[in-house]
This record gives structure tokens, C-alpha cells and sequence, in this order.
């Protein structure tokens, strides 16, 4: 298992944005979660999707689309877990 | 991997954080003290210290009241603010932050000599300052306390500082109610001629040992009576290229090629194990790069081991790239003994990229005689030249702090740095996360026919790495019964709030069961 955070961003109020990260081995186990950075208490802050690209015979990028939920702008946090090393 | 907290929230640029400092109470895991400098205004060097305060090991922080400053009869001395953060605990759980008062930018003077402020509820609070020593030459103090249970002089909490290029020592041994030279001598009574940047180290016998550079030395004396009485200075390295003698300073101070901030050579002491295992390390400038060396003593200081200058403190295999700037060194050890060495490595951080700044850690699992053992402590890289006050408002020279914090407790490493990663100048804090998994289901429920429930779970450490899943528990062949997303809260610094949202994508209902996988924990 091998953990770590990609990258770090902010995404503004009720909008959604795209990441993109490339190079991952195709047959790396991968699992994306986010965090959101900025403190807010009472209702659910960012969530997120994840859609996969095979970019070549070895390597996928990864598209992280990440929804701010709220009226304010949220730092985010973007995670993996590669769960097969 | 290393877990990165932030540990302040500024509400605004203009609020940026350098110079850090960061010392767990020895009576309460949990409890960990740290301080930096809060600016009000970057452009003009308008500043004061912050403390900052956990009680649950660094997961959460709170930021605490003001320092209270001083008047003056003299309009020169009234204080402006206070600088230099240092922090040391006693034996009975009280804080001390040594600080040094500085006038209006008006005055001409730049500092105003010696303050110490004491907390007693683990840093929330803060008394007025004791102001133990008064010298417009004062400046660079460090405070150490004496935390061993066996030393005959535990609870003792020494401080020493440049007074002009003296030495200047005082010590409480009354946890802060009077503070004393050596002997019965006052306060700033010098113990050297000579000093630049003190840094001081107590050993398990309860040796008091102050470190400082001079010139291209590194010096050192040592007590063995709590500081009543000291020995003569000793040269402990020799053959230092301080960043003061090989790099352009165009505002006075040096800065590094594609860099704006300023450096400085500053020595970082600190000692470990029965045998009063010494380490002080620092920048050097010797190879064409700044690089960390150390020296070590396994005798209490009396022999020191290796070169006569020093030793790179990176093995070959864990060294820096060539054009990686290694500086600001700070050297701490844990409770079982291992020593640490957290720096800045300045440097582009891909291909032709710009010259950001990692915080590195290098840790020694064999009492200081290597340290092999090196991990990024930064999720990201930061970019220096974000919210970077202008030093003492000069456009030529920018300011991320002189040094940063280095702590340990039972748990491991925690450094605390100046991070631009939000876009301002702020603390994060960082602990070492452990791999899982650890794997469990968290609830079970129904969720009504062609509808969606929306479930949460909070107190949940962000530190961690967690993965939800979600499965129906009630068969139903030939179709999907259900979807899931996941809704995330930042409910405070250190928790967060798992909101999961559940689709029933058919017409009966659907008991079902959420899990979670934890990759990493601290």
C-alpha cells in the first residue's frame, strides 16, 4: 500500500473542477478520495467523481472532478491509495 | 507519507507566518505548544508573535490571546512588537516563550532586550512579559528547559542570547518567578565574546550545553551545575562556510541564486541517551551549495568524532540534487532516543521548474552517527515568493523566518513550518501516517424504495485516508439495486465529517451496510 496527496487546490463556491493526472501505471490498483482543507461546520463541503482515461497501452490518466457544494470558496486536498504496491 | 495539518487559518495575506517554534509538555502527550511570527503589515515588517496550542497531540490548534506589549517613559523603547520565537516547559508543566521586544520602526533602535511570558494552562493563556534583561543589542535568544526526571537540576529552563556578540545566560530555577545569571550574577551575564545565534541543548545529566557560530567556528560551553558555572568556550568545529560568505546579499542579507528570502548559517543542538549522545548541525556553504552538516560528541562534548569542519549530514544515497538548496536545519530526538534533523530544501521540483521549497526530514536510528533515513515531510512543494513579507521593508529581501519548529513526543517527528500552499504564508504541522489498511463496516440502514438517504459520520481524524464503500444486504438478482457518492464536511482543523449519500435504484426497499478502508492513520 503506498498513500499519498497529488495535489492541492481550491475550487470556488457552487462550481465544479477538473483535474487531470497522468502517467499512472494501468496496473496500479488506484483509489482517489478528496478532503476539503477549509474548515465549515454544519453541511457536507465538496464531493467528487472520478472518470479514468486510457492514454496509452501502459498508462491511465485520471480526471478528478471535484464539486464545491457550499457558497464559499473550499480548499481541497486530493488523495490516493495504491492499493496493490 | 507524511499527514500535513494546518495549523493556522489567517484571515487575510496580510496576516502572514514564518520563524516557528514547537515544544511538547513533557507532563501531557497531548498537549503541544508552538509560536511564530503574525504579521499585520508584510510590506513594512509590522509584526508580533502568535502562540498557538493542541491538546490532542496536533490535530487541532487554536490560536491564543495576544502577547501583552510594554510602554516606555522613553517614546524610543515603547515596544512595537516582540520576535524570535523560542518555547521550553519545566518540570511542573509551565510554558515559557522567550521573546524580544523591538521598537517602532521610528526608534533607532531595532530591539529592546529579553522578555520571557509564561503560561500555566498548556499555552491558551499567557502572562504579561517579564522583561529580564534590557539591551538595545539583544537579539537571537534561545530557551531550553531541563526535562530529565534524573538530572539533579531538572525543571531548570536556561535561555541564552546575543548581547552585541556577547553571550548573554540566564536561568529560573524557581519555575519563572525570578530569573538569574551564572552563579549569583545578573542577568546577560556573558559567558562568551563572540557569539552569533545560540542554541542550547541539556543532556541527561543535566549538562547545559550552548552552542553558537563564531566566525568560521562553531563554539560551545558547557555546565554541569545547572548553570552556575560554566567551562571556557571550546571549539567544537572548525572550517565553517557560513551562507554569509559565499552568497549575494544586495539587501544585507544573504539570499540564494533564484531566490529573494533570506538565509543565515545558525547552529541547531540537541542531545540524547545515557551516554549524552551530542549532535549540532547547520547550512554550509563549503561544496557550492548549501548542504546540512553535523558534527557529534558521545562523551557529553568533551571529544567530538569525525572531521575537525564537519560531515555532510545526508549519506550519498539520501543527498540532495545538485541544484537543491539544503538550509535552515533544526535537530531534535525522540523519547527513544533517535535523533532528527528537519530542513528546507529549496530547489525546482521538476524538470525546469520553479524553485520551490520542500520540508525535509532526516532521521538517525543509530544515535546520531547516521542519518540515511530521509522522507519529504511537505505534501507539496511551496513557492516562497507567496505572501512573503519584505525583511525589515526592504524590496530587495523577502522573509519566510529565520528557523522553523522541530518537536517529538512518544509518536514520533513533528516538524512545524511556514507553508504558501493556500496562498499565504501559514503553519503546518506534520506527522508521520501509518500504513493500513484497517478495514470495518460503519453502519447499517434501509433506504426507502426509489429514493435516497443521506447518512453522516463525524470525528473523523483528516489526517486519515479513508475509502467508503457501500453494499446492499437485501438480494434482489438481475438489476443494480443501489449507487453512493460521498459528501465531505471540514468540520474543524483536525476532523472531518463523512456525509454518504445512498441512491435505491429499484421499487422496494433496501437494507444496506457502509464500509470504510483506512489506508493510512497517524
Amino acid at each position: 500500500m503506498v498513500v499519498g496527496t497529488q495535489f492541492v487546490g481550491s475550487v470556488a463556491s457552487g462550481s465544479t473542477h477538473r483535474w487531470f493526472t497522468w502517467g499512472w501505471p494501468a496496473d496500479w490498483n488506484v483509489i482517489w478520495t478528496v478532503l476539503s482543507t477549509t474548515p465549515v461546520t454544519g453541511a457536507p463541503q465538496v464531493s467528487w467523481d472520478v472518470a479514468v482515461e486510457r492514454a496509452s497501452s501502459t498508462d491511465v490518466t485520471y480526471w478528478i472532478s471535484i464539486q464545491n457544494l457550499t457558497g464559499a470558496d473550499a480548499n481541497i486536498e486530493a488523495r490516493y491509495a495504491i492499493t496493490n504496491l | 507519507m507524511w499527514c500535513n495539518t494546518q495549523v493556522t487559518y489567517s484571515p487575510s495575506p496580510n496576516n502572514a507566518r514564518s520563524e516557528s517554534e514547537l515544544e511538547f509538555n513533557p507532563l501531557n502527550a497531548l498537549n503541544v505548544v508552538g509560536a511564530s511570527k503574525r504579521f499585520n503589515n508584510p510590506a513594512t515588517y509590522d509584526f508580533t508573535l502568535a502562540a498557538y496550542f493542541s491538546f490532542d497531540g496536533g490535530q487541532g490548534w487554536a490560536e491564543a490571546p495576544p502577547f501583552a506589549l510594554l510602554s516606555d517613559p522613553d517614546p524610543n523603547k515603547i515596544w512595537s512588537g516582540v520576535s524570535d520565537p523560542t518555547i521550553a516547559w519545566d518540570a511542573s508543566g509551565n510554558c515559557y516563550l522567550a521573546a524580544l521586544p523591538f521598537p517602532t520602526p521610528s526608534s533607532p533602535f531595532e530591539t529592546l532586550g529579553i522578555a520571557i511570558y509564561r503560561s500555566t494552562d498548556g499555552g491558551q493563556n499567557w502572562s504579561g512579559p517579564n522583561f529580564i534583561h534590557a539591551s538595545t543589542g539583544d537579539d537571537k535568544q534561545w530557551i531550553e528547559g531541563d526535562q530529565n526526571p534524573g538530572s539533579p537540576h531538572f525543571g531548570h529552563v536556561y535561555c541564552a542570547w546575543d548581547n552585541g556578540s556577547q553571550l548573554a545566560f540566564a536561568r529560573t530555577v524557581d519555575a519563572g518567578v525570578t530569573w538569574i545569571g551564572p552563579g549569583a550574577q545578573p542577568v546577560g551575564t556573558p559567558l562568551a565574546f563572540d557569539s552569533f545565534g545560540p542554541s542550547i541543548t541539556v543532556s541527561k545529566d543535566g549538562g547545559v550545553h550552548i552552542f553558537w557560530i563564531a566566525g568560521t567556528t562553531i563554539k560551545c560551553v558547557r555546565s554541569m551545575d545547572g548553570g552556575a558555572t560554566f567551562s571556557a568556550p571550546q571549539v567544537v568545529v572548525s572550517g565553517v562556510t557560513t551562507l554569509s560568505m559565499g552568497l549575494p546579499a544586495p539587501g544585507g542579507f544573504p539570499e540564494f541564486p533564484g531566490g529573494k528570502f533570506r538565509v543565515l548559517t545558525l547552529v541547531s543542538a540537541t542531545s540524547a541517551g545515557a551516554a549524552h549522545t551530542l549532535v549540532v548541525a547547520w547550512a554550509d556553504l563549503r561544496e557550492g551549495v548549501s548542504r546540512i552538516y553535523y558534527r557529534r560528541s558521545i562523551d557529553g562534548g568533551v571529544n567530538w568524532l569525525g572531521s575537525a569542519s564537519g560531515d555532510p549530514l545526508l549519506p550519498w544515497y539520501v543527498a540532495s540534487g545538485s541544484e537543491q538548496q539544503d538550509f535552515h536545519p533544526q535537530m531534535d530526538n525522540a523519547p527513544d532516543g533517535r535523533f532528527a534533523c528537519a530542513f528546507y530544501e529549496f530547489g525546482p521540483k521538476w524538470s525546469g521548474g520553479p524553485p520551490w521549497i520542500d520540508t525535509v526530514i532526516a532521521v538517525s536510528n543509530d544515535g546520531g552517527a547516521t542519518f540515511g533515513d530521509r522522507e519529504t515531510v511537505s505534501n507539496v512543494p511551496w513557492d516562497p515568493a507567496v505572501d512573503a513579507p519584505l525583511s525589515h521593508g526592504d524590496p530587495k529581501t523577502t522573509f519566510i523566518g529565520d528557523y522553523f519548529g522541530l518537536a517529538a513526543d512518544a509518536s514520533g517527528f513533528v516538524p512545524f513550518w511556514t507553508d504558501t500552499r493556500t496562498g499565504i504564508q501559514e503553519i503546518f504541522c506534520g506527522r508521520k501516517l501509518n500504513i493500513g489498511p484497517w478495514t470495518g463496516m460503519q453502519f447499517q440502514g434501509t433506504v426507502p424504495a426509489s429514493s435516497t438517504h443521506r447518512w453522516f459520520t463525524w470525528g473523523w481524524p483528516a489526517c486519515w485516508h479513508v475509502a467508503w464503500t457501500v453494499v446492499p444486504t437485501t438480494p434482489r438478482p438481475g438489476a443494480p439495486q443501489i449507487r453512493w457518492r460521498v459528501e465531505i464536511e471540514r468540520a474543524s482543523p483536525g476532523n472531518v465529517t463523512y456525509w454518504i449519500v445512498i441512491d435505491n435504484l429499484t421499487d422496494q426497499d433496501v437494507d444496506v451496510e457502509a464500509r470504510f478502508a483506512i489506508f493510512a492513520a497517524d
